[in-house]
């Protein structure tokens, strides 16, 4: 770390002030970066962003208003070179492979950020992309799979909910029978037992949030 | 009370779904349990009416007693058998008692009113049971729902506050770290942060579980083999670890994940005991899915317990009180059989209605359905 290099700017973006805190704070004890504005929202993140035209950026996924990858594929796509990390909580491919899409470079669990921060930030902004390997062995198991549709995703979210599927067809003003295939292919597709496991399946592979 | 080990088949403890042994017999005919309860309705029928005469009874007398036998098959099973017993009890009434047509095309008008009375109180009896039972049930849907929809907002809500908080207090803590010098402290701090991480890691599938209900399969009979073996490992080495096994009978049906979250629960605490404070050498888990009900049976060949200890409950033992509360809050029927020296078996017995939520009592109309549909 040469002094005469200037210092990465660090747009930081979460809808959680407390983490916005602690990645300040460690931020802060680094002399090779430095955090130039914050965002508590999609939203919010693109303008910072236009502003600021930061290094690296670190996005949250859920947010009020506008979430993580709506703001990245708005943001990719207005700066193609942005380089951006994902900090999530969670491990699902499917959420992964979305991110990725919407142009992420990296791919942090939150759980690891204490450890792995620094380092993901120095990496990506040497123009490196990063996967933790928990996550890279997820994607490759699945790589394979049929995604669901969004049909099918929607009817999976509505099981989440607790919801039986005389409710499900009316809240999506299909038949029941409708419902009962959905609900048939769902099962096949993610290789579940039931609904319940099913919805299990749907929060670990972050096709559904909690 | 010596019901122990007349079980049928069993299995070992693998949790591999193949092992499980299923017992055809018990998927019990519908049409032949109506048909029997329909029997035994009119046989009740001809036990009154031939009693009558040696017993000198009033016909107002012998009516309220047919009246009795039809709630009672109502009860029993079903709008359709209770209306066939209904119509009996009209004919064996008229024909013995209220002769209605004596001379042909001349008929009493007061036995027809008597008839008609009757028919009509009948109906109305049946008719009033089965919606008291219908709104009982839907109670307990909803609630099971409202529970569900409680579960999902506390986890959500742990998730959104709790853990995001932890993590982020982990940055702040880390920052500490990377100021301290290299030495004891610093040691020190990165192994607690290590704990810690574990710990939000550890919480983080709690909530989940929370989330998606604690039996992650939706075979009841996987979980208590997975549990049997759980407790089973934690106990190995100690001398005298019991044999585990589960049987199942009849198809298993899908539950509400809140009932078989209850039911998982009630029945863990029993093997638990059964594991940790009966000595047994022997541990049976027997399932039991039939129209009718949702049975679990646990029983073990330990020690027992002081059947006044298991009458009054005392507070936290065994965790009995709250075995007792989950059931009742669920509309199940838990009921145990113990003694010193010869071993414990309890039983859950579930309404069908409840546990399979959809599917109705057994009745001739559930026959047809079922053929309708070519299930």
């Amino acid at each position: 770390m040469s002094a005469d290099r200037p210092p990465i700017r660090v747009l930081s973006v979460d809808d959680h002030p407390l983490l916005r805190e602690g990645v300040a704070a460690l931020l802060e004890g680094q002399p090779d970066m430095t955090l130039v504005a914050q965002a508590s929202n999609g939203r919010e993140a693109i303008e910072q962003f236009r502003i600021h035209r930061p290094d690296v950026t670190l996005m949250d996924l859920q947010m009020p208003e506008m979430n993580g990858v709506d703001a990245m594929i708005a943001i990719s796509g207005e700066f193609p070179g942005a380089r951006i990390i994902v900090l999530t909580t969670y491990t699902g491919d499917v959420q992964v492979l979305r991110a990725l899409k919407a142009g992420a470079r990296a791919y942090l669990l939150k759980g690891l950020l204490r450890k792995e921060l620094l380092d993901t930030i120095r990496l990506v902004h040497a123009g490196q992309k990063r996967m933790p390997p928990e996550i890279a062995t997820e994607l490759a198991e699945h790589a394979t799979d049929d995604a669901l549709s969004s049909r099918e995703v929607e009817v999976l979210r509505l099981i989440s909910g607790g919801n039986a599927n005389k409710e499900i067809a009316a809240r999506l003003s299909i038949t029941e029978e409708t419902v009962k295939g959905h609900i048939k292919n769902i099962l096949a597709k993610l290789d579940a037992n039931d609904r319940t496991h099913a919805v299990t399946i749907g929060l670990k592979r972050g096709i559904i949030d909690l | 009370m010596g019901r122990y080990f007349r079980c049928g088949a069993l299995m070992s403890t693998a949790p591999d779904k193949s092992m499980i042994k299923r017992l055809p017999e018990a998927e019990r005919n519908v049409f032949w349990l109506a048909v029997a309860q329909l029997l035994l309705g009119i046989i009740g029928l001809a036990v009154i009416t031939f009693a009558a005469v040696p017993l000198y009874l009033q016909p107002g007398a012998i009516s309220l007693l047919y009246l009795i036998v039809v709630v009672f098959v109502s009860l029993r099973s079903g709008f359709v058998s209770s209306v066939v017993v209904s119509l009996a009890a009209v004919f064996c009434l008229n024909y013995y008692f209220l002769p209605l047509s004596s001379s042909p095309g001349r008929k009493n008008p007061l036995a027809i009113v008597a008839t008609g009375t009757f028919l009509i109180t009948a109906w109305v009896i049946t008719a009033m049971v089965a919606r008291v039972r219908k709104l009982t049930e839907a109670q307990l849907a909803l609630r099971f729902e409202e529970r569900l929809a409680e579960r999902t907002r506390i986890a959500r809500e742990l998730h959104d506050t709790l853990l995001q908080s932890f993590q982020a207090l982990m940055l702040h803590f880390q920052t500490v770290n990377n100021l301290l010098p290299p030495g004891k402290a610093k040691d020190a701090l990165e192994q607690a942060l290590d704990r810690a991480d574990q710990a939000i890691v550890e919480g983080r599938e709690a909530i989940q579980n929370l989330r998606s209900s604690t039996t992650l399969t939706n075979e009841l009979a996987q979980a208590m083999t997975e549990l049997g073996q759980e407790l089973g490992a934690a106990r190995d080495g100690e001398r005298g670890s019991a044999t585990f096994r589960v049987s199942v009978e009849g198809r298993p049906r899908e539950l509400h994940p809140i009932l078989r979250d209850d039911i998982y629960r009630i029945a863990r605490e029993a093997v638990r005991n059964a594991f940790q404070h009966a000595r047994a050498s022997k541990i049976e888990v027997e399932i039991t899915y039939s129209e009718r009900l949702l049975r679990l049976r646990i029983r073990d060949d330990g020690k027992g317990v002081d059947p006044k200890l298991l009458d009054a409950g005392r507070d936290g033992h065994w965790g009995l009180p709250g075995m007792r509360e989950r059931a009742e809050e669920i509309g199940a029927q838990l009921e145990i059989w113990s003694e010193v020296g010869a071993g414990t078996e309890v039983e859950l017995r579930i309404p069908g209605s409840i546990a399979y939520g959809t599917s109705p009592r057994p009745s001739v109309f559930a026959l047809f359905r079922k053929k309708a549909t070519g299930l």
